[in-house]
């Protein structure tokens, strides 16, 4: 008998999906599956997902145009994410009507765009990440691209930068490490918990492929730049939260959204030793930030 | 194990010999064009050739990356400049030159069927292509 709902559990927040009556079988692919939790407890948000003939216009007032597969319209009380591929024609192959609070909604799945007689997952990315991140940012937590590195003595080193600033190759020098963890090469989730701040491994990883649901203390946030030597500079004030934010993901068409990320990347910066650094990619940059105490 | 910096020069080289390769795509950045762990067929392409909307294989500085062209761009010495981004990344994309094009990709094949990628004309050549294919290996086997 396949599941009729799973639990999702990233960030400490759970997102429970429901197959609604006659809906599509439900499979979870790694490393999300390794985010699956017994729901036992009240989830944070529910979904339930139904197949359906979904039109090839979007109705309501256009919120904003991501410029790649998702576009998101205000219908109502309603916030509606639309999903479209060139490979399955003009309608949407995935839509999500949302609550404001990201508390509760549907996911509606385009019949003619996917095989009904296998299982699969209805929170296909990017669908997952947008309506998680949209929820973080409800006063939960922020997203950010970034490696998560728990260093041997249990605390959490963050290395930030866009595509290409050295996220994979740093995890991939670190999983060497001995008594070291790796939470992700890629996205890591930054919340406020029992008075410290605290990063967590999300399930969509890098070219590295490393996505773990750990968690840990943050002790540090290197801002990467890879280089011809091994740099350590601190950081501080408004230009690292500058730094942060800009490596934060967060709805950018939404003012209380955006109000609440600044704020907590302020806090964030405020906490957490914050430095720039410039490496070599090479087990060299491990030992000067050993050499120079940061890390254990 | 075939050295990261090889495998770019390999993929040029078995194509431009008018071979067709294929080989697992990692990565989330197409969905759900391309999925992660979907093979991706490649063809080989000049990028003159290139069009707005192709999916293509280019060697940036950081690696191997599949992704559309969202803009073509001519530049003062006659180079081509290519916008390229994934269809469900959350970028405003990356600037590609002509020297960095490895292949066009023209199917994806997933849970045993075969998704092409082209439009109109590059499924009818895809299907002459498969119909060719198929015509050769029977022959060979009645030899």
């Amino acid at each position: 008998m396949e599941p009729e709902q799973f639990q999702l559990r990233i960030a400490g927040l759970t997102l429970q999906v429901n197959r609604q009556l006659d809906g599509p079988q439900f499979m979870l692919p790694m490393p999300t599956a390794r985010f699956e939790v017994e729901p036992t407890s009240p989830p944070d948000a529910v979904f339930d997902v139904a197949w359906a003939d979904l039109p090839c216009e979007a109705t309501g007032r256009p919120v904003f145009d991501s410029g790649g597969v998702w576009r998101l319209h205000e219908q109502g009380d309603e916030l509606v994410f639309s999903l479209r591929a060139s490979t399955f024609g003009e309608q949407p192959y995935q839509l999500s009507r949302c609550a404001p609070n990201f508390r509760h909604g549907t996911v509606l799945l385009h019949r003619g765009c996917h095989n009904a007689a296998q299982p699969l997952y209805p929170l296909a990315y990017p669908l997952d990440e947008l309506l998680m991140v949209h929820l973080f940012s409800r006063g939960y937590a922020v997203e950010v691209h970034a490696a998560g590195v728990v260093d041997a003595k249990g605390i959490g080193q963050l290395f930030l930068g866009a595509s290409g600033a050295g996220k994979s190759t740093t995890a991939k020098l670190w999983e060497k490490e001995p008594g070291v963890r790796l939470l992700s090469d890629d996205r890591i989730v930054l919340r406020e918990q029992e008075g410290a701040i605290w990063m967590h491994g999300t399930p969509w990883h890098g070219e590295a492929g490393l996505a773990s649901p750990d968690l840990a203390p943050l002790g540090n946030l290197f801002f990467l730049q890879q280089a011809r030597e091994n740099r350590l500079a601190p950081l501080g004030g408004a230009t690292a939260a500058a730094q942060l934010l800009a490596c934060a993901f967060f709805p950018f068409h939404e003012r209380s959204g955006i109000d609440f990320t600044i704020s907590l990347c302020q806090r964030i910066t405020r906490r957490v030793p914050c430095h720039e650094l410039s490496f070599v990619p090479d087990r060299s940059v491990i030992e000067r930030l050993r050499s120079e105490g940061v890390v254990a | 194990m075939i050295a990261k910096q090889l495998f770019p020069d390999l993929l040029r080289e078995a194509l431009s010999l008018g071979r067709r390769v294929r080989f697992h795509a990692m990565g989330r950045s197409m969905n759900p064009t391309i999925v992660d762990g979907d093979a991706i067929r490649l063809a080989s392409v000049i990028p003159a050739a290139i069009e707005v909307g192709d999916v293509v294989l280019f060697q940036l500085p950081r690696g191997l990356v599949a992704h559309r062209v969202e803009r073509i761009e001519v530049r003062q010495d006659d180079a081509l400049e290519f916008l390229v981004k994934g269809d469900a990344a959350e970028s405003t994309g990356e600037w590609a030159t002509a020297h960095e094009v490895v292949a066009r990709v023209e199917a994806v094949e997933r849970d045993g069927q075969l998704i092409s990628l082209g439009g109109i004309g590059e499924r009818w050549r895809h299907s002459l292509w498969e119909l060719c294919a198929g015509i050769v290996q029977r022959v060979r086997r009645m030899r």
